[in-house]
């Protein structure tokens, strides 16, 4: 991956490359790697179709299962089969953008919401991570200190399992200047607990017989990973998967603010100062993808889409989410998660199931005064 | 008085940062892009 964009170019120029002929190259880098998501996703909804056909015409009650399981199924096998060898690595470029579609999907889901329940529910959501992120961040810090683990390391571990995940631990990193081992401890954390619960809150959910609703709010707020809260959103049924991508986007929404909280902090406890405008901060960290999916919403909301624009639309949204869940499959490596810390592991896995308790009671609070 | 800037003290946290930023943009227009070329019938018919 080459992210800064002068140094690609640098680099580019002094091969003596032209820089379109760079980003072509790369272009052409990704192919292999989209190939693989496309050919895993489509294997997964042609198993889901297989084995409901098997259902129907062998008369056998068969459980239902979803694309989405088979597709991070087939990706896990494929992944921790083959990521050790040479070939494997032609794939990872293209098998890396499986984040890139899911923003592009969250941002066409917009389409499947008025704008009006995006803000109702984005502002009850908004609400509800306030108090998360208040009690993840005093529960961390105080777990932090039990287990004796670095400032910094709870910091992260608060930040990724109050907020969003990886990518806010990776924005929280360059702010207070962690160590690149707490960051992978505290990624492979998060990582890790959000695999485990990608499996477990379906099954905790149809087990509390939870409406649509109410589980897609509870993911959104109690896992994680954006891609892993779609995962086990759609697990549960496609309109609960709908709200869990609505609920995290919401989420997804304060990493600014939460960071520049915590370098605020770590800049205090140092005696130092933040450099530069505290709103210029904000707006860099904010996920610039959420805009699309307010405006895709907004347009929707005031009809400028047909009943057939919004089929396609909503489609190409699930076509998105396919590749995603292919490459959560492909990038969950066991063998990388077994050489975590324990510690870091444990803190964040008790962390988490005194959030998802918490958030599970803060959702049907929610529902029972709000009827969502 | 020490400064330090808010963000990318370390290169491996600037450039995963600005990776991820500039991908925020890129799905961003695409999504744009793709609902307008819906709107426009460019694209149309997509099935699951």
């Amino acid at each position: 991956m080459v992210a800064d964009p002068a140094a690609a170019s640098a680099k580019a120029a002094s091969r003596g490359g032209s820089l379109p002929a760079g980003l072509l190259s790369r272009a052409f880098a990704l192919i292999p790697g989209v190939a693989l998501l496309f050919a895993i996703g489509d294997a997964g909804k042609a198993a889901e179709a297989q084995l409901r056909g098997y259902g129907k015409a062998h008369h056998v009650a068969l459980p239902n299962i979803e694309y989405v399981l088979w597709a991070i199924l087939f990706g896990l096998v494929v992944g921790n089969l083959f990521a050790r060898s040479r070939l494997f690595a032609i794939f990872l470029p293209g098998i890396n953008t499986y984040e890139f579609f899911l923003k592009v999907g969250i941002a066409l889901l917009g389409v499947r919401f008025l704008l009006g329940d995006v803000l109702r529910l984005g502002g009850l959501s908004l609400v509800l991570i306030v108090l998360e992120f208040a009690l993840a961040g005093s529960l961390m810090v105080f777990l932090g200190r039990t287990f004796k683990l670095g400032p910094k390391l709870t910091a992260l571990l608060a930040v990724g399992s109050s907020v969003c995940g990886v990518s806010a631990i990776i924005a929280t990193q360059g702010a207070i200047d962690a160590d690149d081992e707490d960051t992978s401890y505290a990624m492979g954390a998060i990582l890790a607990l959000g695999a485990v619960g990608l499996f477990l809150f379906p099954s905790i959910g149809h087990a509390l017989r939870m409406s649509d609703h109410t589980f897609g709010l509870w993911v959104g707020l109690a896992i994680d990973n954006t891609a892993e809260v779609t995962a086990a959103g759609n697990l549960y049924s496609d309109e609960a998967g709908k709200w869990a991508v609505l609920a995290k986007t919401a989420r997804n929404a304060t990493i600014g603010f939460v960071v520049l909280g915590v370098a605020l902090y770590f800049a205090a406890q140092a005696g130092k100062q933040l450099q530069g405008s505290r709103v210029a901060f904000v707006w860099s960290k904010f996920p610039k993808f959420v805009l699309g999916f307010l405006v895709i919403s907004a347009l929707a909301s005031a009809g400028a889409f047909n009943p057939k624009h919004v089929a396609s639309l909503a489609n190409l949204s699930r076509w998105a989410f396919l590749l995603t869940f292919a490459g959560v499959g492909l990038k969950t490596n066991f063998a990388e998660l077994r050489k975590q810390g324990l510690r870091p592991l444990l803190v964040g896995a008790i962390g988490e199931v005194v959030i998802a308790g918490a958030t599970l009671a803060m959702v049907v609070g929610a529902d029972a005064l709000f009827h969502l | 008085m020490i400064q330090v800037t808010p963000s990318s003290p370390k290169p491996t946290a600037s450039s995963r940062g600005l990776a991820w930023l500039s991908a925020d943009w890129v799905a961003l227009l695409v999504a744009l892009g793709l609902a307008a070329l819906v709107r426009a019938g460019l694209i149309s018919g997509v099935t699951w």
